[in-house]
């Protein structure tokens, strides 16, 4: 079992951001043939997905969970928090990463990743620009 | 050009490197994970803000810290001369405060003062400790950033920080230019009529103390104060401030752009008072 946090800088607010190749990396690095691999984000105003890698597609997704979540809105969460130092004002954050999920698993076969020509493994930034981190986590047999 | 005049640069490397993470947890109140300069980079650069005000505060005597020192803000400047105003700190009640003055604007170039009555503890009109301190920044020419209004210290008194007492400041000290932070919230119509009054006296818009930024600004702007009022009376004394990293800074900027102020307004708040007082 290889487990290992990955961290990652996105740059926008709303953002797909490809993590395949890290996810091959890692297990190529655990070494193990046949299993399954598990992604999960650290951040509850972030996702995992797995998708088609176009950039069109990149932004229809994330333009489509704008609408699907107004950041207009009337949301209890969005006041100070003393204990944090700082209001909260990423409700509409939180709940696309409700809809969207926080985890991805995948199948591990012959020592890659079993997937659709098409399937990519995406960190969905959804309140950035920040630093976030994900962890990947790979069970099976060497 | 965008400037943002209420920058706290608290970012990871300068935390780890000053060696100050639980002084920012405990006195400072942020107890987020501190983010990278890239962050703070993207962020400007998301909101299109050109330039941003660096505030540190020394807390010496009072807490045996700063957040950060005046070296790491130059270092930063340094670093990134087109991205970053810095602004030092001095603690008021160091023998050596006047001197120090003169060391941070004369010798390191930064080109204001940061002061905080609640993390420094001292009263705004306490001229025995202040006055040299005010002559001092009065005679070199360069503003001060005075924290103003709301903060959540449960140590201190939320007295020492109305808009109000700056009125005998100014009375005293007419040359200072002073930005109070944070519009002096909630006491808005105070802060009001401190910078109508006196022609040295700004405020900035620094963080949200209510709900979401533009709950807050229109609070402000359209609830207790007016358009008119804004528009007509203090619109030449408002300067852009988001707090980070205690606020994104896109999220204030866009909260600023939809309130339904003339261009020529918001133009002045996000950009030309700011350059006056900077002499840019």
């Amino acid at each position: 079992m290889l487990t290992e946090k990955v961290t990652i800088q996105s740059k926008k607010n709303s953002e797909l951001i490809n993590v395949t190749d890290k996810v091959s990396e890692l297990i190529a690095k655990s070494k193990i043939k046949e299993g399954f691999v598990q992604v999960f984000t650290l951040h509850t105003s972030s996702a995992m997905l797995i998708n088609e890698d176009e950039p069109g597609l990149e932004e229809d997704i994330s333009d489509f969970m704008l609408k699907l979540v107004p950041e207009e809105g009337t949301y209890r969460h969005h006041h100070f928090f003393p204990q944090d130092g700082r209001p909260a004002i990423n409700a509409w954050a939180h709940i696309r990463s409700c809809l969207l999920g926080s985890h991805v698993a995948l199948l591990v076969f012959n020592g890659e990743l079993f997937k659709g020509g098409r399937q990519n493994i995406y960190f969905v930034e959804l309140d950035g620009p920040k630093r976030r981190s994900f962890v990947v986590q790979v069970v099976g047999a060497v | 050009m965008m400037i943002d005049f209420h920058v706290h640069p608290l970012i990871d490397s300068i935390i780890d490197n000053e060696g100050i993470l639980e002084s920012v947890q405990k006195i400072f109140y942020w107890t987020n994970k501190p983010e990278p300069i890239d962050t703070l980079l993207s962020q400007m650069e998301l909101a299109k803000i050109d330039k941003a005000v660096l505030l540190p505060i020394d807390c010496t005597t009072t807490y045996g810290c700063k957040l950060p020192s005046n070296e790491a803000v130059s270092k930063l400047v340094n670093e990134y001369p087109d991205k970053f105003v810095g602004f030092g700190s001095v603690d008021p009640h160091k023998k050596d405060a006047v001197k120090e003055i003169s060391d941070v604007v004369e010798s390191m170039g930064l080109r204001g003062l940061k002061l905080s009555p609640p993390l420094q503890k001292f009263s705004p009109n306490d001229f025995t400790l202040m006055s040299p301190i005010y002559k001092k920044i009065e005679e070199l020419d360069v503003p001060v950033v005075i924290h103003s209004g709301m903060f959540w210290q449960f140590t201190e008194k939320l007295s020492i920080s109305k808009p109000i007492l700056f009125d005998e400041v100014a009375l005293k000290h007419p040359n200072l230019k002073i930005v109070l932070s944070h519009f002096g919230f909630p006491w808005i119509w105070e802060a009001t009529v401190v910078i109508m009054k006196h022609p040295n006296i700004y405020v900035d818009l620094a963080n949200p103390f209510t709900t979401t930024p533009f709950e807050h600004f229109e609070l402000i702007f359209n609830r207790i104060l007016g358009k008119r009022v804004v528009e007509s009376c203090i619109e030449k004394k408002i300067l852009f401030g988001s707090c980070f990293p205690r606020i994104e800074i896109d999220k204030m900027v866009k909260a600023l752009k939809r309130l339904p102020l003339e261009e020529k307004t918001i133009n002045r708040i996000f950009s030309e008072n700011a350059k006056t007082l900077l002499k840019m």
